[in-house]
């Protein structure tokens, strides 16, 4: 018999499964444009939503980001239909820049900004040097590195005591090695 | 196009003063029945005596 070792769908099992548990595959709960609005201002006008809110914008999120969030919480939830969500975004966001005012938060719309990203020779220089910066206090890094290796570091290595360390001398004679024995093993 | 790029769109529009006339249209309802247009969230800045859109405007011309 042999062994099945490829971790992938069968030919056709997408055709098996059932799509219709998914809440944006179903009708949405909302039509109305104006019941839509008022659902999403209802929804941030919850501690939950106000929380949400209220962070993103203490983190300088963009107002166009903040209400994609949204949007997408109940496009995902089955309540708006993704055309309806997209048709909202405008008082969505103007919803809740009139928040971010009256709560005296500095705010980005948002809306002006392109998604793709275009990389320029001297953005990313300036990237690099930043990066050159940042690494700057490693330099000094080998040095306390050398001292470390100087220093005895095992487990049973014993404990550093500058000035306090016994004689060459006094160490041999507690080794047992005296110049006695050396020579007694010499006339040996 | 993504759904992020969309929303962008949708809400530049709408600070542009503009409204999704032709949805209205094709769901047979009447633009001027609709309650949340820019002048309605205008209004609502002005009661809650915050700057509109404008006078910030005028603000950094100034």
């Amino acid at each position: 018999m042999i062994k099945q070792t490829i971790d992938a769908p069968i030919p056709g099992e997408n055709y098996t499964s059932d799509t219709r548990n998914y809440p944006w595959h179903r009708e949405a709960d909302i039509h109305d444009y104006d019941d839509a609005v008022d659902h999403m201002i209802t929804r941030m006008s919850r501690k939950d939503g106000l929380s949400l809110v209220y962070s993103l914008l203490e983190l300088e999120t963009p107002i166009a980001t903040i209400t994609s969030i949204l949007l997408l919480q109940a496009v995902s939830r089955g309540t708006l239909h993704i055309d309806m969500a997209i048709i909202i975004a405008g008082p969505v966001a103007r919803h809740i820049e009139i928040f971010a005012k009256r709560n005296g938060m500095s705010y980005d719309i948002g809306a002006d900004a392109d998604d793709e990203v275009v990389y320029t020779p001297s953005e990313l220089r300036a990237v690099m040097e930043m990066d050159k910066k940042a690494d700057a206090p490693v330099e000094d890094a080998p040095e306390a590195a050398e001292e470390q290796a100087e220093a005895p570091q095992g487990l049973m290595a014993a404990p550093s005591m500058d000035g306090e360390q016994a004689s060459e001398e006094e160490q041999m004679n507690m080794l047992g090695m005296t110049d006695e024995e050396e020579t007694t093993d010499g006339l040996a | 196009m993504k759904f992020e790029n969309a929303v962008k769109r949708s809400i530049k529009s709408f600070y542009e003063g503009r409204m999704p006339q032709n949805f209205f249209a094709m769901r047979e309802e009447d633009a001027d029945d609709i309650k949340f247009t820019p002048e309605f969230f205008d209004e609502m800045e002005e009661e809650l005596g915050l700057e509109s859109k404008g006078q910030e405007d005028d603000k950094a011309d100034d």
